[in-house]
């Protein structure tokens, strides 16, 4: 178990260990930028995160699970107005099976906060699996919120393309999973091109 | 140099190809016409090796048959597809693409980085000649990139991968004036190093580039071969009386 304050700004990469429960308590006016992934697979772990008024976190993971289960919590809960709140995490699974579990809380007298939950899996082939639960305990009105899912292999067309450039199958396939994880950078590109 | 002999294509049970022969040589550009779902484009998949392709007979790239090859050892082989709609890849960016065609990485470090730094000096002289965005070889795979961008990235890699045979398939779509007059005056240059086989719609464009050959493709084979004159006939009578 490990806790965190964050009183103005943090940019932390975490790589998780089995079993570990963090806590991240994200105080009035600061901001967080957290990036999970897991050098050595990891079975459980639980991210929760209390958000104050006016705060803002981002929540980004990348696991590559290989012959080894995982199942990733998160709890977010919005303790002020005006917070924000965005998680991405994204599984690749080979031989696996990946469970995602998500919760948002929003109470009643906490409005204007928005929050995104993004979940995406590919499967690597027929064994794997791939389980997503998104809880959103919403209890005000005035909030902007919303999950999403998405499941599949690699795309044929990437695949059949980059093979036709000279790249073998294994290469194309780890391009694509590197492609599929740069989350950071996907963010940084979008920045630059507008 | 690339050797084809009466090539039968079948997709989900249906025969589009019906026997096509086809001799490539270094230095020819041999166009390639025809009616809409004639197999023009069934071509240029079934020799990149897309697997809904079922082939029989042979396609032979410098005496080795391409077609019980895989698609990677093809393109390894010396053989290069522009296709009709490049897709794009979020997260790979543009050079990455074509790293392929610089020297395969060592654990040498000092011998590597001057072959990388080589290449991408090629590859930005390359975009301005092509005019593409400054930022080209950092942003991702035709990522917001317009169909014109697409098929300038398509001829960006042509002239990265240094192949033996290319098969543009209909590369002037999507281009305006200006990029056409640049990717013509580029196939012009470099039309002795590489056999071509260029699938066009447009008979405007292929009598500029004076292809070495006409073919009209219908049905599933060649229905008829001649020069440049068969391209007048074509944009009188159209394809009805081949």
């Amino acid at each position: 178990m490990s806790n965190w304050i964050v009183a103005n700004k943090l940019d932390h990469e975490i790589d998780l260990k089995s079993n570990s429960v963090l806590n991240f308590n994200i105080k009035e006016n600061a901001s967080a930028c957290l990036f999970f992934n897991s050098s050595d697979g990891v079975d459980t772990a639980t991210i929760n995160v209390k958000l104050g008024k006016n705060s803002s976190c981002e929540l980004l993971g990348f696991f590559k699970c290989n012959n080894k289960n995982t199942k990733i919590f998160t709890n977010i809960m919005h303790n002020g107005n005006k917070s924000k709140c965005t998680q991405d995490f994204r599984f690749v699974n080979k031989h696996s099976t990946s469970a995602f579990e998500g919760t948002i809380t929003i109470p009643k007298n906490v409005s204007k906060c928005e929050s995104h939950m993004l979940n995406k899996n590919i499967l690597l082939d027929d064994y794997s699996q791939a389980f997503s639960k998104p809880e959103l305990n919403i209890n005000n009105d005035d909030v902007i919120c919303t999950h999403g899912c998405t499941m599949g292999a690699l795309e044929d067309d990437h695949m059949f393309y980059l093979q036709s450039r000279g790249f073998t199958y294994d290469e194309a396939t780890e391009m694509l999973i590197e492609a599929f994880g740069d989350i950071k950078k996907r963010d940084n590109n979008v920045a630059r091109t507008y | 140099m690339l050797e084809i002999k009466n090539l039968k294509v079948s997709i989900k049970n249906k025969e589009i190809l019906k026997g096509l022969n086809l001799n490539v040589n270094p230095g020819e550009i041999h166009a390639l016409i025809g009616p809409n779902g004639s197999g023009k484009t069934t071509l240029a998949n079934a020799l990149a090796g897309k697997e809904e392709c079922i082939t029989s007979g042979s396609a032979k790239l410098n005496k080795n048959e391409l077609l019980s090859m895989s698609v990677t050892e093809r393109a390894k082989a010396g053989l290069f597809i522009s296709f009709q709609v490049p897709p794009s890849i979020p997260g790979i960016t543009n050079f990455q693409v074509v790293r392929c065609s610089a020297p395969r990485p060592t654990n040498n470090i000092k011998t590597d980085i001057p072959n990388v730094r080589q290449s991408l000096t090629k590859y930005n002289n390359d975009i301005e000649t092509l005019q593409l965005k400054g930022d080209w070889a950092k942003r991702h795979f035709n990522d917001g990139a317009s169909g014109g961008e697409r098929k300038k990235n398509e001829l960006l890699q042509l002239l990265q991968l240094n192949p033996k045979i290319v098969i543009l398939d209909e590369l002037d779509t999507g281009l305006d004036i200006d990029a056409l007059k640049i990717v013509l005056s580029l196939i012009r240059k470099n039309q002795n190093k590489y056999g071509w086989i260029i699938i066009s719609h447009s008979s405007r464009i292929l009598k500029k580039l004076k292809p070495t050959y006409v073919h009209i493709i219908n049905n599933g084979c060649i229905a008829e071969c001649g020069g440049v004159k068969l391209l007048n006939k074509v944009e009188k009578e159209g394809f009805t009386n081949v």
